[in-house]
């Protein structure tokens, strides 16, 4: 069995290290992204088994990169977890996403939540 | 017709009619009683003339006795001796005897003397042939001679009735046979008539058979029957005449007596009637007058009196004057009755009055425009409010119309709303009416009531009108604050939901570094290193939830809230729970224990996040204050629908006057953890809007010393459909 692989959509760049960490430290080969469009461009032709997505990018509102992943068939098996401030919007996406974790995040909490994560593969 | 001049014409008519019924009664008897006397009367005195002549005859039959039964003539009928003649028939004779004729008659019916007397002239006269006619044919003069008889009667002779007496011609000592007969006769001349009067003392008068009559003896004559042989009749209203037939010796009727009598009955009847009208009216007047008099003394005059009082008082209208009640009779009565009504209706008017009153101050007092209209739409009443602002007296105003004080549209309007509110009975209200133009524009909510009296037909109408100018300018400022207030909140709100999210990146990456420092990311640790690392991470959780407790406060308070029910493992709350809160735990040497009951099934369903902060809000706060033993949380299921999640602590406990108060916004325990930093005390006032939120609710048990339990309760019954 290969590396899972995971990506972290994330425009703060100290988060995005330590989600990365985080990611990494529970077994999962890590890239980061801090834009919608990199995102998008990535996930075009990339298949991670795991994506953190930060609702609150910059250029663009992260929840479309939710809806792509959603709408293609090649990332049914990816897991999304949202990292976001905003509970209330979280809240509204608590259908289509796998699991929500709110700002502040704790470093042992994405790792540990990741790691059991990765069992699954 | 006033009451004086009926009584006197009832009691005047009244007392005619009975004096004219008693008047004509009385007459009818009298007058029949009178007449009947009268009759009587007459009647006896017919029968005394008819008896004075019989007694006439009998007297002329005497005188024939006298010479017939005597022996001179007796011889005289042999001798034939014109001495007996000359001595005893002389002039003298007839005259003392009142003799009209003398006729001796002998057996063979031979005339021997006969010898006629007129008493009226006293010369003989001849005699009138009719007495040989007598001689030859009537009884009395039969033959034989024996048979001669004594016969009295009337002998009518062509020149008028004659009384005649026939006597046997015998000795002086009546022996016989007869030699013939002696007739003697007395013409009923007017002499003897008047000599008959004169010894009756009745006025006579003879209307011999076959003679001419005078109408009214005709019309006895024919009232005259065998049956009725005696008529009277009044003549005029001085005389009354009495009739009847006599007979002569015939049997034939010879003449017919009358008996000419003043009516002195009759008169005096009459005037006794008059007597007795006379005195009846004078009577009946009298008694009228009196009757009237004193009708008048004790009625008329003081009703007519009363009835005056009531008058000017009804004129005036003055309710205080009363009438002057007098005596003890229902005339006084009524008058003291009519004082105890006029009193009462003094006493009411009075009332009203105080009513009318009261109704002006209270409609005066009133700080709106109040009027009364009737169905016309005159103003009956109007307070001094709404007078004032038509600028005009309450006098000026009572009895116009708003044609008078308003334009003609308005007016007509307010006709129209009138009409409505009277023909309809509807409540016509106008909310808002903007009068004038502004800087002066007044705004009027108007209101009008429909006035009916006791059987419910409209009367008019009660009006009021309020001035809300005050009022609407207020609630548009109001309006304005309230926009201004809503628009701060939700900037408020904005704002804080800014800060929070700008806040919690920095937390995370402050978090995250730490933690990655504490797990040695970036190379291992000497051990004074792990303690201001493992405050730096438990001051950055805290931070965390202080900034979501913030956030939460204000969308509590803004009701923006909402709830996401879906199915949870208790298992992995209590794990969550345990990673999360577990540092602190360590790091204060408590041990943190997650149970869960067995009878718990293994998935529930619920607001998963509420819950994981709601728990984890009790177990911070349970950290907080407990500085040795341990942390439970417990969740049970308390019934098939709520299930109890428990946090205990093994701390100071809460003293019982301030538990009412843990659940206050920013409130916060006051000796539990001194010298701490103690939060904003939004934690627990947080948990109890959640959880009220979700329908459950928490209560708390702590004693001083022993310790605090939190027990919330909620429905978290698993797979009930349309729960969220």
């Amino acid at each position: 069995m290969s590396t899972p692989q995971a990506l972290v959509i994330e425009d703060d760049r100290d988060l995005s290290l330590i989600f990365s960490q985080a990611v990494r430290a529970a077994g999962f080969e890590v890239e980061a992204v801090s834009t919608n469009h990199e995102a998008l461009t990535r996930l075009a032709d990339f298949t991670p088994q795991l994506v953190t997505l930060d609702l609150h990018l910059q250029q663009a509102k992260g929840v479309e990169i939710l809806y792509y992943i959603r709408a293609e068939p090649r990332l049914a098996q990816t897991n999304v977890i949202l990292t976001t401030a905003d509970s209330a919007l979280a809240e509204t996406l608590q259908d289509q996403v796998d699991y929500i974790l709110i700002k502040p995040i704790s470093f042992t909490q994405l790792r540990d939540l990741a790691a059991r994560l990765k069992t699954q593969f | 017709m006033s009451l004086r001049i009926k009584s006197l014409l009832v009691a005047a008519f009244t007392t005619a009619i009975l004096l004219v019924t008693f008047l004509l009664f009385t007459r009818l008897i009298l007058t029949d009683s009178y007449t009947q006397l009268e009759q009587q009367d007459t009647t006896a005195h017919v029968e005394r003339a008819v008896n004075a002549l019989t007694n006439d005859l009998a007297g002329l039959a005497r005188t024939a006795n006298d010479y017939a039964a005597w022996d001179d003539t007796f011889n005289f009928i042999e001798s034939r001796d014109p001495v007996y003649l000359e001595a005893n028939y002389p002039d003298a004779t007839f005259i003392n005897n009142r003799l009209s004729v003398v006729t001796i008659v002998d057996t063979q019916g031979e005339i021997i003397f006969a010898k006629a007397f007129d008493l009226d002239q006293e010369q003989e006269i001849p005699v009138a042939p009719e007495i040989s006619d007598l001689v030859s044919s009537h009884p009395a003069f039969l033959r034989p001679a024996q048979s001669i008889s004594s016969t009295v009667g009337i002998w009518l002779l062509s020149t008028g009735p004659v009384l005649v007496a026939v006597q046997p011609i015998l000795t002086s000592d009546g022996a016989g046979p007869p030699r013939g007969a002696l007739l003697m006769g007395r013409v009923l001349s007017a002499n003897e008539i008047a000599q008959l009067s004169e010894v009756t003392q009745l006025t006579l008068a003879v209307h011999p058979s076959g003679a001419a009559l005078p109408p009214e003896a005709q019309a006895a004559l024919s009232a005259l029957s065998a049956q009725q042989p005696l008529v009277v009749r009044p003549l005029n209203e001085q005389i009354v005449q009495g009739y009847t037939w006599l007979h002569d010796i015939t049997a034939q009727p010879a003449f017919l007596l009358r008996v000419d009598r003043a009516r002195d009955i009759y008169q005096q009847g009459q005037a006794t009637f008059a007597y007795l009208a006379l005195a009846l009216v004078v009577g009946g007047l009298a008694m009228g007058g009196v009757l009237t008099w004193v009708l008048q003394r004790t009625v008329i005059s003081r009703l007519g009196r009363l009835n005056r009082e009531v008058q000017t008082i009804g004129a005036r209208g003055d309710l205080t004057q009363r009438v002057s009640a007098q005596g003890q009779d229902e005339l006084g009565s009524l008058a003291a009755e009519m004082n105890r009504m006029l009193a009462s209706l003094e006493n009411t008017q009075r009332l009203l009055r105080q009513r009318e009153r009261e109704a002006i101050t209270l409609l005066d007092s009133i700080p709106a425009f109040a009027f009364f209209k009737d169905t016309a739409g005159r103003y009956v009443v109007a307070n001094q409010k709404f007078c004032e602002a038509l600028q005009r007296t309450r006098e000026e105003v009572v009895g116009k119309t708003d044609y008078d004080f308003y334009p003609p549209e308005r007016a007509e309007r307010y006709r129209v709303d009138d009409f409505y509110v009277t023909e309809r009975g509807e409540t016509h209200e106008v909310s808002e009416e903007t009068i004038g133009q502004e800087p002066n524009a007044i705004v009027l909510a108007t209101k009008k009531v429909p006035l009916k009296d006791e059987s419910g037909q409209a009367i008019g109408l009660i009006g009021l009108a309020f001035d809300i100018t005050e009022r609407k300018r207020a609630a548009q400022e109001l309006a304005v604050a309230r926009d201004q207030a809503l628009a701060a909140l939700r900037f408020k709100s904005q704002l804080l939901a800014n800060v929070s999210h700008d806040l919690r990146t920095p937390i995370s990456a402050i978090l995250g570094f730490a933690e990655m420092l504490l797990a040695e990311v970036y190379g291992p640790l000497q051990e004074q290193q792990l303690e201001p690392l493992t405050r730096i991470v438990m001051d950055c959780n805290q931070l965390g939830r202080l900034v979501s407790d913030l956030l939460d406060q204000s969308r509590l308070e803004a009701g923006k809230l909402t709830l996401r029910f879906r199915p949870f493992a208790p298992a992995d709350l209590i794990e969550s729970i345990k990673a999360s809160a577990g540092l602190s735990a360590r790091d204060k040497g408590l041990e943190l224990i997650g149970l869960v009951a067995p009878d718990v099934p293994p998935e529930i369903q619920g607001d998963y996040e509420r819950v994981h902060q709601v728990v984890l809000n009790l177990i911070d706060n349970a950290l907080r204050f407990t500085q040795e033993g341990s942390v439970t949380v417990h969740i049970t299921r308390q019934d098939p629908v709520n299930y109890a999640i428990q946090v205990s602590d093994t701390g100071p406990g809460i003293a019982p006057d301030e538990q009412a108060l843990v659940f206050e916004t920013f409130q916060q325990g006051s000796v539990q953890a001194p010298g701490r930093y103690k939060g904003l005390g939004l934690g627990l006032s947080i948990v109890k809007q959640l959880v009220t939120l979700m329908g459950g609710q928490v209560t708390l048990d702590s004693q001083l010393g022993q310790g605090t339990t939190f027990t919330i309760s909620l429905p978290l019954a698993p797979e009930t459909k349309g729960q969220a």
